[in-house]
């Protein structure tokens, strides 16, 4: 099987997992309270919605009715997608121990010179202006409290 | 004359000194916005949304549409000097407004592109002007029934008319629809599909949902595509068109403009759609259809005048019905909200300073598109050349403290994040994202007038057919969703016909 046909089968049968789960789900809540539909009626539905159309794609998929439409990232690219990834999720990590504003020069940084291999100074220069920028609206203007840690900024 | 008093009110508060500098400060931010290779409109409204909570409802309403119809203004500069559209509704602009540029007719597209998107910006919010109140008051008889199925025939149609498979847009506008299931039943208070989480009982946010979906998926595709782009230079005596060349465009200008309207008003059809309709419309009425795809400034003008015409078109739903027909209504329907202000066919009588004064900012704000467009563009042009790799970390910074900003948790911007890993999935597998952001956005408003209407006819459906308007939506619906059925077996028949002529 192609890869990208791999991935409509994927889509397809992911769906259809989470869709039942969702009918199961709604199958526990009350679907009906006296004259009108109660809690579990909408997820039972959706659910039904989504099972039908699933095994619809699936079928279409059989017939050769999902043509290859997608793309693979090389290794370069899965690389720097998966360290960006990595990255955003280490913000929220340091943020609330170093503070939003050191952790996001330290993500600029990584970043630009880590993921995105541009030299040291420029890189320097916008990380400094992207935090001047989420200070001067963030913090200044809208007065968000944003996480100080222990650096306290 | 009532409209036309309506509107002056609205042109008193629109050039309030504070409203008239939104208006430029979107415009200009919906101008850079399209010029960012990878970043569409919808994308920038979600990031910048966090930044309206300061500002006074109709000035945050003002900046996000100004950023709206900016972005297609700006997407036009990147399509014709770098051959990558800056959004995607620009991608017809980029088959021949590059060719042109590659002829040294670089100046005479882009000035075609502003002063096309300009006379069919206006004409377009003329009609909005008109036919907004319009429809607004005939959606005054609208009840819970109607409700359901103008919402229905909204995601339906969303699915149903865009560029993929409708099988695949329906599948992940039923994953929109789940996932605005979690949290708190909105009738009984009951939590669905919490996982006993306390942060999930409130449901997920439409914000970090956007911010992920567009701003950060986004941001991960130029980053795993990082290209160099050298843009062409251009002249500033170049940006002038002839008088041949205005005798040639204008009538692509009308006819790019009255498909880009209605198509905008179609949920699901967008700009995008709309530009490339009135390329091919145009390309069959043009004398030397052979010059399509080798620098035509008539299919240039046709498909900027209508993504800009259907920009401006979409509005119309959004205004009188409360029902966002894209991506980008959508996120000003959820700036709307944020603001405290209900939307649907109240909303004219209940804010007419935010209704008039967003109409009559459209006026201003294709004024100063135009401006900014034609003498300013070499300035807007020498932005392409500050690298991508520069502004992509920053843009998602942004994405993630404006996502902490909506609730003030990090919990949030753990959803952002997660959502913006599906998004860049959904655009890998060539998944659709529209369908599911404006599933997210009607689910709540689909659900409660669903129940409402089967709780007055006590569980009957016959309710979906007996009053007229809802007979006709319903029939809508049907129609919308067997569209692709029939478009599927027209196509199997043109195939079946190939084959036997081959």
């Amino acid at each position: 099987m192609r890869l990208a046909t791999g991935s409509h089968f994927i889509t397809a049968v992911s769906m259809l997992v989470i869709c039942i789960g969702l009918v199961i789900t709604g199958y526990n809540l009350l679907y009906w309270d006296g004259f009108a539909p109660a809690s579990g009626f909408a997820p039972i539905w959706v659910g039904i919605a989504g099972i039908l159309l699933s095994g619809l794609m699936l079928f279409g998929i059989g017939t050769g009715g999902f043509p290859d439409e997608s793309s693979v990232p090389n290794r370069d690219e899965m690389y720097r997608v998966g360290a960006t990834t990595l990255g955003l999720w280490l913000f929220v990590a340091l943020a609330p121990v170093l503070g939003t504003l050191p952790t996001a020069l330290l993500f600029m940084i990584f970043m630009l010179l880590g993921v995105l291999r541009r030299p040291l100074v420029p890189s320097a220069a916008a990380a400094l202006a992207t935090a001047a920028l989420v200070y001067g609206i963030f913090v200044a203007w809208l007065k968000v409290p944003l996480p100080t840690g222990i650096l306290g900024i | 004359m009532e409209i036309l008093s309506l509107l002056g009110h609205g042109f008193e508060i629109a050039l309030t000194p504070t409203n008239l500098l939104f208006v430029l400060v979107g415009v200009l931010l919906g101008q850079i916005i399209g010029l960012l290779p990878g970043i569409g409109p919808a994308a920038g409204m979600a990031l910048l949304l966090p930044i309206t909570f300061g500002i006074p409802p109709v000035s945050a309403i003002i900046m996000l549409a100004g950023i709206m119809y900016g972005g297609l203004y700006g997407g036009t500069l990147t399509s014709v000097l770098i051959n990558v559209p800056g959004e995607a509704a620009s991608v017809m602009t980029a088959v021949d407004g590059h060719q042109l540029a590659r002829q040294g007719r670089a100046g005479a597209a882009l000035s075609i592109a502003a002063l096309g998107s300009f006379l069919a910006g206006i004409g377009a919010v003329i009609a909005v002007v008109f036919l907004t109140p319009v429809l607004s008051d005939f959606a005054l008889g609208f009840n819970a029934p109607e409700y359901f199925l103008i919402a229905t025939f909204g995601i339906a149609a969303t699915a149903s008319m865009g560029t993929c498979s409708a099988v695949k847009a329906l599948l992940v506008a039923v994953a929109g629809l789940m996932i605005s299931l979690v949290g708190t039943d909105p009738l009984l208070g009951t939590p669905r599909l919490t996982f006993g989480s306390v942060h999930l009982l409130e449901g997920l946010d439409f914000l970090p949902v956007a911010i992920g979906l567009f701003g950060i998926a986004e941001v991960l595709v130029s980053i795993e595509k990082r290209e160099d782009l050298e843009p062409m230079k251009t002249r500033l005596r170049d940006l002038w068109i002839s008088w041949a060349d205005w005798v040639h465009c204008r009538m692509a200008i009308l006819r790019g403009g009255l498909v880009g309207f209605f198509t905008g008003l179609m949920p699901g059809a967008g700009p995008t759609i709309a530009a490339l309709l009135a390329y091919v419309a145009e390309k069959r009425y043009s004398k030397h259809p052979e010059r399509f795809g080798k620098g035509a400034l008539d299919g240039l003008a046709a498909s900027e005048s209508a993504n800009n015409s259907a920009v401006h078109g979409a509005l119309i739903p959004m205004l009188a019905l409360g029902i966002p027909g894209s991506a980008s209504t959508a996120v000003l329907l959820a700036g709307l909200i944020l603001q405290g202000i209900r939307p649907g066919p109240m909303l004219m009588a209940e804010q007419p300073d935010l209704v008039w004064g967003l109409m009559a900012s459209m006026f201003i704000g294709n004024v100063m598109l135009l401006v900014l467009n034609l003498p300013l563009a070499p300035l807007f042009a020498s932005m392409l050349r500050i690298r991508y790799d520069y502004l992509a970390p920053g843009i998602l910074v942004l994405s993630l403290i404006g996502a902490f900003g909506t609730t003030l948790s990090l919990f949030t911007v753990g959803v952002a994040i997660a959502f913006g890993m599906l998004g860049y999935a959904m655009i890998k597998l060539d998944l659709p994202r529209p369908p599911l952001v404006l599933a997210l956005v009607l689910a709540p408003l689909m659900e409660t007038s669903l129940r409402q209407s089967l709780m007055l006819s006590q569980g009957s459906l016959a309710i979906f057919v007996q009053r007229p308007i809802s007979a006709v939506l319903t029939v809508g619906v049907l129609l919308v969703l067997l569209l692709p059925l029939v478009r599927a077996f027209r196509a199997r028949k043109r195939h079946i016909v190939n084959e036997g002529s081959l």
